[in-house]
């Protein structure tokens, strides 16, 4: 017995699922297929720390009960081993800090690679404009340490 | 030890650096990432969007993964947890608006019935890998088999000059080693849809819930 009886047993329903099945792969946009293909240019990355998403104020379920049509600004934290990136991004671009505090550099990165940098100032807060559309990550530069966030869509 | 799957074979091929294995996980695994996100019903933009940041996560896990068996269910709960972001993204910053053709659902809808929808997709992979296993002989004769409306045993018998008394008997045969390939069998033994414990990174899959 199959798990939840998908009724396979049945010749003509193994079939006519199947059928479903192969209509999916057969209708795959290329674009998309050249997309996920260039992924894989992101294997390796230069850096020491890998920063995964630990806060995101779209998932805060009491945030949107409390703010439901206050437009916020979007609130990201990413944790790695001793170093923490916290950004806000509005329309006006993303303000940010890294901590612990120091300077350093910040990059906004997109699929196809950085597209804008900024310096981090003595508390190891940034500036950067509006992110475009699509997955990005922050790269950072502090203390000696290369920190990658997550890909976000924002 | 069991032998490898040529899934865990791709998977290892692409942890050292193979674009060409990485290709071919591409094409195996993307039919499943789109079936998620579709029933999400995002904006052409947004799935796209959504459809690369699963891609992009996991070419970072590829050398986490512990275990190939369970990239489907890591896949799909990715693509899942990307959706339901990308959906409360929209609502929050793009109010409703009633002259839009392609409106998002609610994510409250998006999730009814998810849990059943993601099992579903991933049977659908789970038979394409198992088709994909068969003798070449038997993925012709199903593909012609399955066309809509269904043709005469007569004409596929002509179209593939076999008789057309051979017909019924080896769709039974091959369908029942559909059901025999390992990609088929595994469903037998539940899994999580979570996929739990497949990547060595704690909470990396678990976004849509908190």
């Amino acid at each position: 017995m199959l798990r939840d009886d998908p009724g396979w047993e049945s010749d003509e329903v193994l079939l006519r699922e199947l059928g479903a099945a192969l209509a999916e792969e057969r209708d795959v946009p290329e674009h998309l297929v050249r997309a996920a293909r260039a992924a894989f240019t992101w294997r390796t990355v230069d850096a020491e720390l890998l920063a995964l998403t630990s806060y995101d104020s779209v998932l805060d379920e009491e945030l949107a009960v409390r703010a439901r049509a206050a437009q916020t600004a979007r609130q990201l934290v990413f944790d790695a081993e001793g170093v923490s990136v916290q950004v806000e991004v509005t329309e006006a671009g993303v303000a940010g800090q890294v901590l612990p505090a120091g300077p350093g550099r910040v990059e906004l990165v997109t699929p196809t690679g950085p597209v804008e940098e900024s310096e981090l100032d003595e508390l190891g807060m940034f500036l950067l404009g509006p992110p475009p559309s699509g997955p990005v990550r922050f790269r950072c530069e502090v203390g000696g340490t290369t920190v990658m966030t997550d890909w976000v869509c924002v | 030890m069991t032998p490898a799957s040529p899934i865990a074979e791709l998977v290892s091929a692409a942890a050292e650096g193979d674009q060409r294995a990485w290709n071919e996980i591409v094409a195996r695994f993307t039919p499943l990432v789109l079936a998620v996100v579709h029933r999400h019903r995002l904006r052409h933009a947004d799935a796209a969007d959504v459809h690369q940041t699963v891609w992009l996560r996991l070419v970072e896990q590829l050398g986490r993964l512990r275990e190939a068996d369970a990239l489907p269910g890591w896949i799909a709960t990715t693509a899942r947890n990307e959706c339901l972001r990308m959906l409360r993204l929209q609502q929050r910053t793009q109010p409703y608006d009633p002259q839009s053709q392609d409106e998002p659902v609610s994510p409250d809808d998006a999730v009814a019935d998810l849990d059943e929808e993601l099992e579903a997709a991933q049977r659908r992979h789970a038979l394409r890998e198992g088709f994909r296993s068969l003798s070449e002989q038997c993925r012709v004769l199903l593909a012609k088999l399955m066309a809509d409306p269904p043709p005469s045993y007569a004409a596929v018998g002509e179209e593939l000059s076999i008789p057309v008394g051979s017909i019924g008997p080896t769709r039974i045969r091959c369908l029942e080693k559909l059901r025999k390939t390992p990609a088929v069998l595994k469903l037998v033994e539940p899994r999580p849809v979570g996929g739990g414990g497949v990547v060595g990174v704690e909470g990396r899959s678990g976004v849509g819930k908190r």
